[in-house]
């Protein structure tokens, strides 16, 4: 075999290969982290600015929507000190309209999606062994839509009459032009309209690098679970967005241009824009849900020491649940009284046969394995508890009889929160301490995981199960006064108590995050022991993601990597594990090179990222009839 | 790209089934429209994927027992760094917001558009 480059070309002495007890780190592959160019995120404001690499717009995105998640928190702040007694304290009726609605818009449009999208943007090229996403300037386009979207739904704080104030889902007519006067509601309509965009084009990135930019060997039924559902959260985004953006330009048109869609005096239809407005949101509340399932889905077979459990089941479910979450949309508006109840009713109850079947192989894969509970394994665990109890009642709320009763209540809030609150929450801290190593070198105090985490599982439940209690007993959403019945005023005591817990809670981590980032970065390319491809590169990882790839020959390539010297774990045969792997160890070869010197040290213009086979003659003959002289452009 | 593109046919087979269900049952119009709808999109990327994948045959990265050796070659050019995306951002929000603040924005927002559309295309160009 040629030597191509002794930093990339492992030999099996330098990897412990002499001796097959070791396990094989990744690290005794990669070599010197600092020989391939420049790594990490831009230095500049410039930089950041004109960025097109997924790493820095991932965590771009994954920054923006926690300012969001600080923002929408501090708004509901605002709401629970309102209610923490009967009567009004705080602010006006009208102001606490705006401020339920943006509490509500900014932690739906704001936070839980883009926070989804950023984790696709950085992870997804790196769980399939790409160099980039399909489209980065697209890419990049699309976080600024949605940066600049956002900021128009907060500048309606500003505007003659407030912000929107008709809840986030804007019923007509209160949203129309009478009922809503204030331009601040068509700043809503137009910030929804552009990050909806914003939303629709990252998925046709994600789509197309999925479908057209894995590695050789990472076959679809090899990606990553968590791919997987940003895959399949892509379909929906493109089946359900443009039918809110089309609704809004309705709206729009209604109360700019005197049309008359949802206007029931001029032969439209209030009705029409529930319609329009559910085919997209009940999809939404899955397209927030699946790539934090997928998240969770990463972190179990690692602390729990086994392959995940049903991977099959796990795909087949998740595109069960893709699939039916499209055409259960009217159980949010069983009270309208002007539907088909039976289809909505048996739709929404069968989508918790899918979503039971990820639960139980997430049980499955943790059972009787060798479980450590480090803080990612802490918030996944919360992420199961919160999502199985807001599971619960949502089996409950797809009973039509039930729903007339609970409908607009505060147990349906509770339900919401926990479903999309504590889902995100959870399964969002999950993975910023799981993969933190990954994007910055460093680790988090598990001293520091331990308190956040227990903070917030008291602080999530102690707000929101008694506000089940509120729902049951009678209690109305958005309204800010309530008379002091029943146990109203307790239980609303309670919850408030609850949000300051939750409040405390991000204490600990931001102390974490800061004494992290304030220390060395030492940590090395698979501190976990972890599964996929994106521990299998530096930490953080290099421009352009890869110097070299393991075979891929299983949903775990960095996993049998690692065991490599064990046969019949690592190796695919009970031959001679080295031996077995022979031939792909001559393969292994940097992925991805610049064509040329001069080409990269070019800043300027379109650069080209080349595999190489560097004289190997005997692959030369098919990379030619491959790839290898009409590569694609991507712009 | 075969299981690429019969996930695509079962979206368009999953919508039209559900779409006529509903229809059966007595949906409401709007509905039945959306369902059909989808059932067009995914029935557009199934067609585009099975006619790609009859004129190119099966790609390299959906065989098993491949490696990254077994493509070589340019995999793709990559853009650099660019104000653009930004600047059309700027341009479409302005675009928008024009349409309750007042047409001038609109005219603004579609010029900034214009002249970054023309000038993301004549990067590709170099």
């Amino acid at each position: 075999m040629t030597a191509v480059d002794p930093t990339v070309d492992p030999d099996r002495e330098a990897m412990g290969g002499a001796d097959p007890d070791r396990l094989v780190e990744i690290d005794d592959f990669l070599g010197d982290p600092d020989a391939h160019g420049p790594r990490g995120l831009p230095r500049t404001i410039i930089g950041w600015l004109t960025t097109t690499d997924h790493k820095a717009l991932g965590i771009a995105y994954i920054v923006t929507s926690m300012v969001f998640l600080g923002i929408g928190g501090a708004l509901a702040g605002v709401i629970r000190a309102e209610l923490a007694e009967p009567g009004l304290q705080l602010v006006s009726v009208e102001t606490y309209n705006s401020v339920f609605t943006i509490h509500g818009s900014v932690m739906v449009y704001l936070f839980a999606v883009p926070f989804g999208f950023g984790m696709a943007n950085y992870l997804l090229p790196l769980q399939i062994g790409a160099p980039d996403l399909a489209f980065p300037r697209l890419n990049a386009f699309s976080y600024w839509l949605y940066l600049i979207g956002g900021a128009v739904m907060l500048l309606g704080f500003v505007a003659d009459g407030g912000a929107a104030s008709f809840g986030w889902f804007a019923y007509p007519p209160l949203s129309g032009a009478a009922g809503t006067p204030g331009i601040g509601a068509d700043m809503w309509i137009v910030s929804i309209i552009l990050t909806g965009t914003s939303g629709t084009l990252t998925a046709v990135n994600v789509i197309a690098t999925v479908t057209m930019m894995r590695t050789p060997g990472m076959t679809l039924f090899r990606m990553p679970i968590l791919t997987w559902n940003m895959f399949i959260t892509s379909f929906m985004v493109l089946v359900a967005f443009p039918v809110l953006s089309g609704a809004l330009l309705m709206l729009l048109a209604d109360r700019q241009f005197g049309t008359h869609f949802f206007d029931p005096v001029d032969g439209g239809s209030p009705i029409l824009w529930q319609h329009l407005f559910w085919f997209f949101g009940h999809p939404e509340v899955y397209i927030v849900a699946l790539p934090f399932f997928g998240v969770v889905t990463e972190i179990f077979p690692v602390f729990s020491r086994r392959p995940v459990f049903g991977y099959k089941g796990l795909v087949l479910a998740t595109l069960a649940i893709g699939a039916l979450s499209t055409s259960v949309w009217a159980h949010h508006m069983f009270a309208t009284g002007d539907l088909v109840l039976p289809f909505f009713a048996a739709t929404s109850l069968l989508i918790g046969v899918p979503t039971g079947v990820k639960i139980f192989n997430w049980i499955g894969t943790m059972w009787d394995g060798s479980l450590s509970f480090e803080a990612p394994m802490k918030f996944a665990i919360g992420f199961l508890v919160t999502f199985v109890a807001g599971g619960v009642t949502g089996i409950m709320l797809a009973s039509p009889t039930l729903d007339f009763h609970l409908t607009d209540s505060y147990f349906v809030v509770a339900h919401f929160h926990y479903v999309m609150g504590g889902t995100v929450i959870f399964a969002m801290f999950a993975a910023i301490y799981f993969w933190w190593p990954k994007v910055t070198g460093r680790l988090l105090s598990e001293k520091l995981g331990t308190w956040h985490f227990w903070l917030l599982m008291a602080g999530f439940n102690v707000t929101f199960f008694v506000q089940h209690l509120l729902g049951r007993a009678g209690m109305p959403r958005r309204v800010p006064d309530y008379r002091p019945i029943e146990n109203f005023e307790l239980w609303n005591k309670i919850s408030s108590f609850g949000f300051l817990i939750l409040v405390a809670s991000m204490v600990p981590f931001l102390i974490n995050v800061v004494r992290s980032l304030r220390s060395p970065a030492t940590v090395g390319a698979d501190p976990w022991h972890a599964n996929s491809l994106e521990w299998a590169t530096f930490s953080p990882p290099a421009d352009h993601n890869f110097t070299w790839l393991p075979p891929i020959r299983s949903e775990r390539p960095v996993f049998d990597l690692r065991w490599i010297n064990f046969e019949g774990v690592g190796a695919p045969t009970s031959a001679d594990a080295w031996e077995a792997r022979h031939d792909h160890d001559e393969q292994w070869l940097p992925l991805h090179q610049w064509s040329d010197e001069e080409e990269q040290k070019r800043t300027t213009g379109p650069r080209p990222i080349e595999r190489t086979s560097e004289g190997q003659s005997s692959d030369e003959d098919r990379a030619d009839g491959d790839r290898g002289d009409d590569g694609e452009e991507i712009t | 790209m075969k299981i690429e593109a019969i996930l695509w046919t079962g979206v368009a087979v999953f919508y039209i089934v559900i779409g006529l269900l509903y229809l059966a049952v007595g949906g409401d119009t709007a509905g039945v429209v959306l369902l059909l709808l989808a059932t067009g999109l995914g029935g557009l990327v199934a067609g585009w994927v099975w006619d790609w994948t009859r004129r190119n045959g099966e790609r390299v990265e959906n065989r098993a027992d491949v490696d990254a050796i077994d493509s070589t070659g340019v995999v793709g050019v990559y853009p650099t760094a660019s104000l653009r995306p930004l600047a059309l951002a700027i341009g479409v929000t302005a675009m928008f917001l024009g349409i309750p603040l007042g047409s001038w924005l609109s005219m603004v927002g579609i010029a900034i558009v214009a002249s970054q559309v023309l000038l993301l295309t004549r990067d590709t160009d170099t």
